[in-house]
């Protein structure tokens, strides 16, 4: 085997590309995921997505059979749940008009009109997410259909997470779950004011900022506060809480709260187009 | 006929296309595989430091126009890491038939890690946890697998610029 000779050059190079990628990283933060760098994110998309769509269309069928053969621990798992899930269907077929009705009330009770009259778009969840540290997906709306980054997006049974990408026909919606996501709640039936964040995939959300002397009952809504400049509009659902707990001498409450929204099964979705006001 | 100095870059892009289109939707355990840090490995392996460095910093390039972490923050991280890798190969690492899988394996989990590490000083959450030693074993088996078929691909890359050659 033949040696690979050592020179100046390499250092040379790596302090140049070193230097290059530091300025890069600092142009972005600087800009705050906007300016130059989104513009180049936006354009490498945009030159891509027709790319991938093209050839997800053609490999999907045999991507699909891989992702059953490496996921069967998973498809396993869910096939397990269905199965409990089918027994339980006729038995809960009663309940489940009872439990129809009580979500109704919830949402008339706490006055939530959801969405409302805020125009939004729909969207088909197209990837997962580009990153294994991100807990995101991909959707095939973009500025072209006036999404803009930071819009919220929501699912049938409530928020889903917010835009943080955009290209002309795709975006990237970072989910609630994501550690990077934080919202501003409100809790019910108190109407107090808390902060929810996200803590990686299919883990609960943790609220924070919460009186230790609250009462809190589990299965209360969490919806979002829609405080002034706040970038969602209120009374959107969130999650229910799991959990509501203080240790002895605690400054404040621990609450665990489960999204509303199937997060792992998401197909569509509605953007939002609302900015803050 | 393609030349010799752009047979890099296109073997990046090439992998990049089957990283983020044919292999778009590909999972194992929910987690994606990473190609090109693969490839930053076995570049370094094959072709020493500076092709490490060059494949290091494309790739990541062309992967943190899709991330949502910091632009400039993967090519940064694989950069050195292909430079470092590289530069070990030429003197500690040992040489032989496994050599290129294995370096791939260890030098592949390094490199989740020191993406995470890097990210999370920059004030990214949620990136060190246990969620990471399981990334960090699933990229590097992947990358493992994947090292022989590269290596043939860079060593194409590399025989462009005999000039600059480099064996493993």
């Amino acid at each position: 085997m033949a040696v690979y000779r050592r020179g100046a050059r390499p250092r040379f190079l790596l302090v140049l590309l070193i230097l290059t990628s530091i300025t890069l990283v600092t142009l972005d933060v600087r800009g705050s995921g906007g300016g130059t760098a989104a513009s180049l994110r936006g354009a490498a998309r945009d030159v891509f997505s027709p790319v991938q769509s093209a050839t997800d269309a053609v490999v999907s069928p045999v991507t699909d059979f891989f992702h059953g053969v490496f996921d069967y621990r998973t498809l396993r798992h869910e096939n397990s749940l269905l199965r409990q899930q089918l027994a339980q269907r006729n038995t809960d077929q009663v309940a489940a008009i009872d439990a129809a009705r009580e979500r109704q009330d919830l949402l008339d009770l706490l006055n939530l009109p959801f969405v409302g009259d805020v125009p939004s778009v729909a969207a088909r969840v197209t990837a997962g997410p580009e990153s294994n540290f991100q807990v995101s997906v991909v959707v095939d709306r973009g500025s072209d259909d006036g999404v803009l980054m930071g819009m919220p997006v929501v699912a049938g049974s409530g928020l889903v997470g917010r835009v943080q990408q955009v290209a002309r026909h795709e975006s990237t919606v970072q989910l609630l779950t994501d550690p990077g996501f934080s919202v501003g709640v409100r809790l019910s039936p108190s109407g107090d004011l808390a902060v929810a964040t996200g803590q990686g995939p299919r883990s609960p959300l943790v609220v924070s900022l919460v009186d230790p002397a609250m009462q809190l009952a589990p299965g209360s809504v969490v919806a979002t506060s829609g405080l002034r400049e706040s970038p969602y509009p209120p009374d959107i659902p969130i999650g229910k809480i799991r959990s509501a707990g203080a240790k002895p001498g605690a400054l404040q409450k621990d609450v665990v709260v489960d999204p509303v929204a199937d997060l792992s099964r998401l197909t569509f979705v509605r953007i939002l187009l609302w900015t803050p006001r | 006929m393609i030349p010799g100095r752009a047979r890099l870059p296109l073997l990046v892009l090439a992998v990049f296309y089957l990283h983020d289109a044919v292999l778009r939707n590909f999972r194992v355990d929910g987690i994606r595989p990473d190609l090109l840090l693969g490839l930053t490995v076995v570049a370094a392996v094959v072709g020493g430091p500076e092709r490490g460095a060059i494949a290091g910093f494309l790739g990541g390039f062309v992967i943190d126009l899709f991330l949502a972490t910091p632009l400039g923050l993967t090519s940064l991280v694989w950069c050195a890491l292909g430079y470092v890798v590289g530069t070990l190969q030429v003197t500690i690492l040992p040489h032989g038939r496994a050599a290129i899988p294995v370096t791939a394996f260890v030098a592949s989990a390094a490199g989740e890690v020191a993406f995470a590490l890097a990210a999370s000083m920059l004030g990214q959450p949620g990136m060190t946890n246990s969620h990471l030693l399981t990334v960090a074993l699933i990229v590097a088996v992947v990358n493992s697998l994947v090292s022989v078929p590269l290596a043939r691909a860079v060593r194409w890359a590399v025989a462009g610029n005999p000039g600059e050659r480099a064996y493993a």
